[in-house]
């Protein structure tokens, strides 16, 4: 059952990202989030048992810095948590991460995507480089259809890189069979919330 | 200025039962370009939306086009606005040379690539790797292809033509070359993880990357790619150099018609609302960001695009390289796209090929490639009239003189007679007296001249004793019943 029956975006929004292979989760209010994100790691993340850290790169939407990630994540095993941020180069730790949290710009109701900038508080690679990525939602931000997100980024809005990302990395190239993850994360979810 | 594209020297009679004679390709290429179909026809079920947006695309596209000349300076300033490099290339061999120079200059020896028809077209690996630059392509299918040292089959498909035994055996050579772990099976997960761990340390040692580009835009200086696998997002963010090499088409004008157009390429090419990533590029990274590249140079590319500008050609010049074209096309998925000799397979590159080289090679390929069963022009979401120009290519080739003069003589006495109704009978009643030679147990097996091509793959049941018009005649003045 949603929090939000009424709202047409979420619906087409959870229904299309799920199609393309991701997972959903809905939370309103910050300990439903974080039950959220405690269930996305479970679903999501398969740590090498023998490894001594597992290293965790994420970044969250402003309204969501207060919150200790850092002390979420821990509970979970022996995990290292590293948060983007200015001038930090954390390429190695993104290759080696067990798992990529992000927040996102908007996102796309009816093809069931997210949009994602690089910037100085922003990164790409959470999302790119590790096997399992989560992307956190605001429901706000969900707008109908991709014209309409990309019409937020006129003018001096835009940034060097963005990206829209619409499920996992897949690839038929062999004999037309689908695997997923190949470069990227083969394990997307999305969790829609509201604080 | 005429472009120049690669060419396979081989006959088209030998590249055609190369094709036919290649089981695993055919079968491959079936399964593959029926997945791609089926897929194009169900996306837009339910979506009207897409529907309209693929309209909307065409008119930008075509708008485009005819802009052209006024797109590139626009995008030229706004990419060097935004800290970018712009080069203008009017052939394969300026933009060779750009590019090779930019290497040089940095003293790059390691290059990531993602998948570029423009990059094949312009053999742009060939001539880095003579400088001494590796080259890796990232996307799987052009990985594959590059071990066999292979050209793509299909525009979305690079490695269709190959089957899963045949990858494996590559990879094991492969993993034996390096002294690292093989494939652990021939299952399509096993030899793509193989992929995905050779690939990863390529990313992160890379000095340059090269891109191509779906789209770029004139009003913001962008430059958007599709993938799949996630590898432009790799190659887009990880070296220190990026270069993007885009076709002078594939500029449109404002940022609100990349709305509409964004969503055509993996709609009509794979059936999905929207590829799982589509990147854009707008500039280097800022100096307080540690992700994209310290310099962006965007080199443009003309190679033969302005030939088909103000001519009946040129809405070829809006094609998203979809592949909606081939995968449709009866004679691609009998032959697989090696067949064609070009960069360009399938309807498109039929049209594109001789269009793009002012007919300097396969000129064959109008007049051999194609049954004019209108599929293409169907299938086609930019609406470009393929069989069509088709029809106009073999005219012109006629015009040209490209077609040898006895054909042409043998072409236009068989038009002359089958124009009357007196032509035809008289016709008929040739072929009943000459077939006698060529019949064996009641079936016509070889004929003379030009007709000859047409039993060397088939027979035909010779032309009846007496035909229904002739029959007519004698019966329906009141005669015998």
């Amino acid at each position: 059952m949603s929090y939000w029956p009424d709202d047409g975006n979420v619906e087409a929004f959870s229904q299309r990202w799920v199609q393309s292979g991701g997972m959903v989760w809905e939370a309103k209010g910050l300990g439903a989030l974080t039950e959220a994100v405690g269930e996305a790691w479970q679903q999501l993340v398969v740590p090498d048992p023998a490894a001594v850290v597992w290293p965790v790169i994420y970044w969250v939407n402003q309204e969501l810095e207060t919150i200790d990630w850092s002390q979420i994540f821990e509970t979970r095993g022996p995990v290292e948590a590293w948060q983007w941020g200015p001038g930090k180069d954390l390429r190695s730790v993104a290759s080696r991460a067990v798992l990529g949290m992000t927040g996102c710009a908007w996102a796309v109701a009816a093809t069931g995507s997210v949009a994602i900038y690089a910037s100085e508080d922003t990164g790409l690679w959470p999302s790119i480089l590790p096997p399992a990525h989560l992307v956190l939602v605001a429901r706000p931000r969900i707008v109908g259809t991709v014209a309409e997100g990309l019409s937020q980024m006129a003018g001096d809005c835009l940034p060097p890189l963005f990206k829209i990302v619409t499920g996992p990395s897949m690839t038929a190239d062999i004999e037309g069979t689908l695997v997923i993850g190949v470069h990227g994360p083969g394990r997307v979810g999305a969790i829609v919330y509201e604080v | 200025m005429a472009g120049i594209l690669p060419a396979d020297p081989t006959p088209w009679t030998k590249r055609r039962d190369a094709g036919l004679s290649d089981v695993t390709m055919r079968r491959t290429i079936g399964i593959v370009t029926k997945r791609f179909s089926t897929g194009q026809h169900n996306v837009f079920s339910g979506y009207p939306e897409g529907s309209l947006a693929r309209q909307a695309a065409v008119v930008a596209k075509r708008q485009a086009i005819r802009d052209m000349d006024k797109l590139w300076p626009r995008f030229r300033a706004n990419v060097e606005a935004r800290g970018g490099r712009t080069y203008y290339a009017r052939d394969a061999q300026e933009a060779v040379t750009i590019v090779v120079k930019i290497a040089q200059n940095h003293q790059v020896q390691r290059v990531i690539k993602t998948k570029s028809m423009l990059t094949e077209e312009l053999q742009l690996n060939h001539a880095l790797e003579t400088q001494g630059v590796l080259v890796v392509e990232t996307d799987l299918g052009e990985y594959i292809i590059q071990r066999a040292q292979e050209t793509p089959s299909h525009i979305l498909a690079p490695a269709a033509h190959k089957n899963r035994d045949q990858i494996e055996t590559l990879f094991r050579d492969d993993a034996g070359g390096r002294g690292i772990a093989p494939p652990q099976s021939n299952d399509a997960q096993s030899l793509t993880l193989y992929a995905r761990q050779c690939l990863r340390e390529e990313f992160l040692q890379a000095d340059m990357g090269i891109t191509g580009g779906n789209f770029a835009v004139a009003e913001t200086g962008t430059v958007v790619l599709i993938t799949n696998e996630g590898n432009a997002d790799m190659v887009t963010t990880l070296p220190q150099i990026l270069v993007s090499v885009v076709g002078i088409e594939k500029i449109v004008d404002t940022w609100e018609n990349l709305g509409v157009l964004i969503q055509q390429p993996a709609m009509n090419g794979i059936g999905q609302r929207l590829s799982s990533y589509t990147t854009f590029v707008s500039g280097p990274r800022r100096e307080s960001m540690v992700e994209g590249p310290a310099e962006w140079h965007v080199v443009v590319v003309d190679n033969g695009r302005h030939l088909l500008r103000d001519t009946v050609f040129e809405d070829v010049l809006s094609c998203i390289r979809c592949g909606a074209c081939l995968n449709v096309c009866p004679v691609f998925r009998q032959v697989g796209g090696h067949a064609y000799g070009s960069v360009y397979s399938g309807p498109i590159g039929i049209v594109e090929t001789p269009l793009l080289t002012d007919w300097s090679i396969l000129p064959e390929l109008p007049t051999v490639a194609c049954t004019v069963c209108h599929a293409c022009g169907e299938a086609c979401p930019m609406e470009i009239d393929l069989p069509h120009h088709v029809i106009q290519l073999r005219q012109e080739k006629v015009r040209r003189r490209l077609v040898a003069a006895s054909v042409t003589r043998s072409y236009r006495w068989w038009a002359q007679l089958w124009s009357t109704a007196g032509g035809y009978r008289r016709s008929l009643r040739w072929a009943r007296w000459g077939q006698r030679l060529y019949q064996r147990q009641g079936t016509l097996r070889s004929a003379p001249g030009i007709a000859r091509g047409w039993f060397m793959s088939r027979n035909m049941p010779p032309v009846a004793a007496e035909t229904f018009h002739e029959w007519w005649d004698k019966h329906r003045m009141g005669g015998p019943s």
